[in-house]
């Protein structure tokens, strides 16, 4: 836990948690204030109902971009530094220490969606919302499986590969499961080898798109799928195996 | 030890609740869409197509991964799954080991497809409905009805020509319709001829603007190969019908989209054969006002102008 | 206390260490000397059980306490000394009451009283120092110090001297890792030359080398092998 907890305070006093966190505000708050506008057909969206969950949508993307960039650095950052040398050596093993870092990746990765739920807060009041506040809670619960998931995901990718390759592929694993429903659309529309691709991708591929419309449900007051919430756990838990897996051979 | 045991069964617990809530058949919004389009078969019937009813043809939904065969048997149905008859995400009458079947995508599908372009949540309320995929489901049956009952008159209406080679229609109605100034200004003007006389009740007044729609089809005609001539017969009757029936459908089911969506698109000009589907309707309209019983005899054998032209003894 | 045998060590197709082999006993400050890219470190490495041998064997006493001071240590900047000592003594599973006393021992042992300042605000030397105490934590009975005083000033490498010079007195038993001759000269009681991942040659500071100094006999054996 001490790991943990001082990777994080390390991550906290780094500047790119707030720059992230305040641009992913100001962008929200953009969308929200109608400084910026969503349209749909050209007609300017203004329904709360309609607004709210392409609002938590965005949200999501930057979260999980933010738990990209957060992620990371910090296992290689650990054996850069050689300070992994003087865990190792305290008969702690690769895979607490790997566990550990990653905490702390989830726990900044969380405390930075916090930050833009905030925004979101102040979006909701207004737009009159007050009374359903509450839903944020659910909602941020939910959201957070996409944020715990990409923590996991790009911490265990961090282990092994460099981290141009690891942020990489954590990004393009991020935008494929926000767009998640597009891939399995055009899963159904091209046949063939791009066909058996897309396929193939679908399998490998988290579908944050479907977590972020429960949140977006919970919001406007919408049924939820549970399978699609309970998939995303079932993520979280191959990736936190993998983390346990993978070890690095020269520390 | 105990740790390992405690995290191996966090791991069953998890693929078990996954296994167990999710959905691996049709969905219950496919089922309600399939029943609603069952319960519209009275109303389908007041039409007057003879013989035209959809538990005639199983209707298979494809959610990319499998079909869901729907094959009704009295008042009950079956589902039966198989691997895709098709590679391609289309709504088509489509010919399997010798009878015609509907096959649908999903409504997620297709709501997915509509809403493609619009945003990247795929939750918008302008997406695809319920109505929508049963008026699709309606619109299929009919060709499966035409191919069914009369796949020689249709051959023989198109003049032998195979239209139906990916892509190929469509370019021949671009390039010698759609980029043809002349050819595009009398489909305008015949379109809004249509469609007054599909608003007309009175029968003198219909004469005068088909006779007027004639002269103008004649001119346009002679600017027109006979090939394509064939290819706009061949949507305006065939896929005009079934629009026709689509639309009939939608004005059982919700009015106020009828109105706007098919009345308000019945002189709509785009490019590609998308118009014809709308011109076809509106001489199907015309014709209901001229003689409500034109569909007990008609076999798409001769295009559906020309009926109306005998009717008025033009 | 420590005996290597013939250890080895391949990275992709290059051999690092090649049939290494010394012994280390209770209470000596013993040395591996050699130029940078010699092998040192990966000894070290290996004796930590931070990479695995290609080879040999390595035999520890049993539940033997080890303690490391790395060559370039860094440690969460916006901690103080006393802060990053209770960090180490917490993974080490060291009771925070025990700690406590420890550290503020330790902290003095290294000259590192003043505890509020940053780790930031420290100097290579302090840092250095610092490193020293957290190896000490959990009173080891072995303590490898690899390069600990590369890149120090003259008064920051007198203090280092003079602290293993200490730990030594108190009976630790030192594996010393450097390439600066007297500083070896100065604290060591024995070592060995590796050159190219094998051992060049022994040094024991008890011998007579036939009046050779310590950097006569590293001169002739490195130098000789470099020819």
């Amino acid at each position: 836990m001490m790991i943990a907890v001082t990777a994080l305070k390390e991550k906290i006093r780094k500047k790119v948690l707030y720059i992230v966190s305040i641009l992913g505000g100001l962008i929200l708050a953009l969308f929200g204030t109608g400084t910026g506008s969503i349209s749909i057909d050209g007609t300017p969206v203004t329904d709360y109902k309609i607004l709210a969950p392409i609002l938590l949508a965005i949200l999501n993307v930057i979260s999980c971009v933010m738990a990209v960039v957060l992620s990371l650095d910090t296992i290689p950052n650990e054996y850069e530094r050689k300070t992994s040398h003087l865990v190792l050596i305290r008969n702690v093993s690769q895979t607490k220490y790997h566990a550990a870092l990653t905490i702390a990746n989830i726990m900044a990765g969380l405390l930075a969606e916090l930050i833009l739920f905030a925004v979101f807060l102040l979006f909701m009041i207004s737009q009159h919302q007050g009374g359903d506040i509450w839903r944020l809670v659910p909602a941020f619960f939910i959201s957070a499986i996409c944020v715990v998931l990409i923590c996991v995901m790009t911490s265990w990718l961090s282990i092994f590969l460099p981290r141009f390759f690891a942020g990489t592929l954590s990004v393009i694993i991020v935008l494929a499961g926000v767009f998640y429903n597009m891939l399995e659309l055009l899963n159904s529309i091209v046949g063939g080898f791009a066909g058996k691709l897309l396929k193939g991708i679908l399998y490998i591929v988290p579908d944050l798109h479907g977590i972020q419309q429960q949140a977006g449900s919970v919001l406007t007051d919408g049924t939820i799928e549970v399978h699609l919430l309970l998939k995303g756990l079932l993520w979280i838990y191959i990736f936190a195996m993998l983390l346990g897996l993978f070890k690095r051979k020269e520390v | 030890m105990k740790k390992r045991l405690v995290i191996v069964f966090i791991g069953i617990i998890l693929v078990v609740s996954v296994v167990l809530t999710g959905n691996y058949g049709l969905s219950d919004s496919d089922k309600q869409c399939y029943e609603s389009a069952v319960g519209l078969q009275e109303n389908i019937d007041e039409i007057g197509f003879k013989d035209f009813k959809l538990t005639n043809y199983p209707v298979a939904f494809c959610d990319g991964k499998r079909d869901y065969v729907i094959t009704s048997s009295g008042n009950s149905y079956s589902i039966q799954k198989r691997k895709p008859v098709l590679d391609t995400f289309v709504a088509t009458a489509f010919e399997v080991e010798g009878h015609y079947e509907v096959i649908i995508p999903t409504k997620e599908l297709m709501s997915g497809l509509m809403n493609v372009g619009k945003t990247v949540t795929g939750d918008m309320e302008s997406g695809y409905n319920e109505d929508e995929q049963v008026t699709t489901i309606w619109h299929e049956t009919f060709h499966c009805w035409q191919l069914s009952n009369f796949e020689d008159n249709i051959s023989s209406l198109n003049g032998g020509h195979d239209f139906g080679e990916e892509g190929y229609g469509e370019e021949m109605i671009v390039k010698c319709c759609d980029e043809n100034s002349e050819v595009t200004a009398l489909y305008k003007e015949g379109a809004e001829l249509l469609k007054k006389a599909a608003e007309q009740e009175d029968k003198e007044e219909i004469r005068n603007l088909i006779l007027q729609y004639k002269d103008i089809q004649e001119k346009r005609n002679a600017l027109l190969d006979e090939t394509v001539q064939k290819l706009e017969d061949y949507y305006t009757s065939i896929e005009g019908s079934a629009c026709y029936v689509e639309a009939m459908g939608c004005r059982y089911l919700d009015k106020k989209r009828f109105e706007e969506y098919y009345m308000g698109n019945i002189n709509l000009y785009v490019k590609g054969s998308s118009k014809y589907y709308y011109s076809g309707m509106a001489q199907c309209m015309i014709l209901d006002n001229l003689d409500s019983t034109w569909k007990t005899s008609y076999d798409f054998s001769k295009p559906l102008i020309y009926v109306i032209y005998e009717k008025l003894g033009l | 206390m420590v005996k290597c045998k013939n250890l080895k060590k391949i990275y992709g197709k290059k051999s690092v260490v090649k049939n290494l082999s010394f012994c280390v006993n209770d209470g000596e400050v013993f040395a591996l000397l050699g130029s940078n890219g010699a092998g040192k470190t990966t000894t070290i490495k290996m004796i930590l059980g931070l990479t695995k041998k290609d080879g040999g064997e390595i035999e520890l006493n049993k539940d033997i306490k080890i303690g490391y001071s790395p060559d370039t240590p860094y440690f969460p900047p916006f901690l103080s000394g006393r802060e990053v000592l209770f960090y180490y003594a917490e993974i080490q599973k060291i009771s925070r009451e025990e700690s406590r006393a420890e550290i503020t021992k330790l902290l003095k042992t290294v000259g590192l009283e003043d505890d509020k300042t940053k780790v930031k605000n420290y100097s290579k030397g302090m840092l250095q120092r610092l490193a020293f105490a957290q190896a000490l934590l959990g009173n080891p009975e072995l303590l490898i110090l690899d390069e600990p005083t590369a890149g120090l000033d003259v008064m920051g490498r007198i203090e280092i001297i003079d602290l293993i010079g200490s730990l030594k007195k108190a009976g630790k038993t030192i594996v010393l890792n450097s390439h600066i001759l007297s500083d070896i000269e100065q604290v060591c009681d024995r070592g060995i030359i590796i050159g190219k991942g094998s051992v060049l040659g022994t040094w024991d500071k008890n011998e007579e080398h036939y009046g050779k100094s310590l950097q006569d006999i590293f001169i002739e054996k490195v130098g000789g092998m470099d020819e």
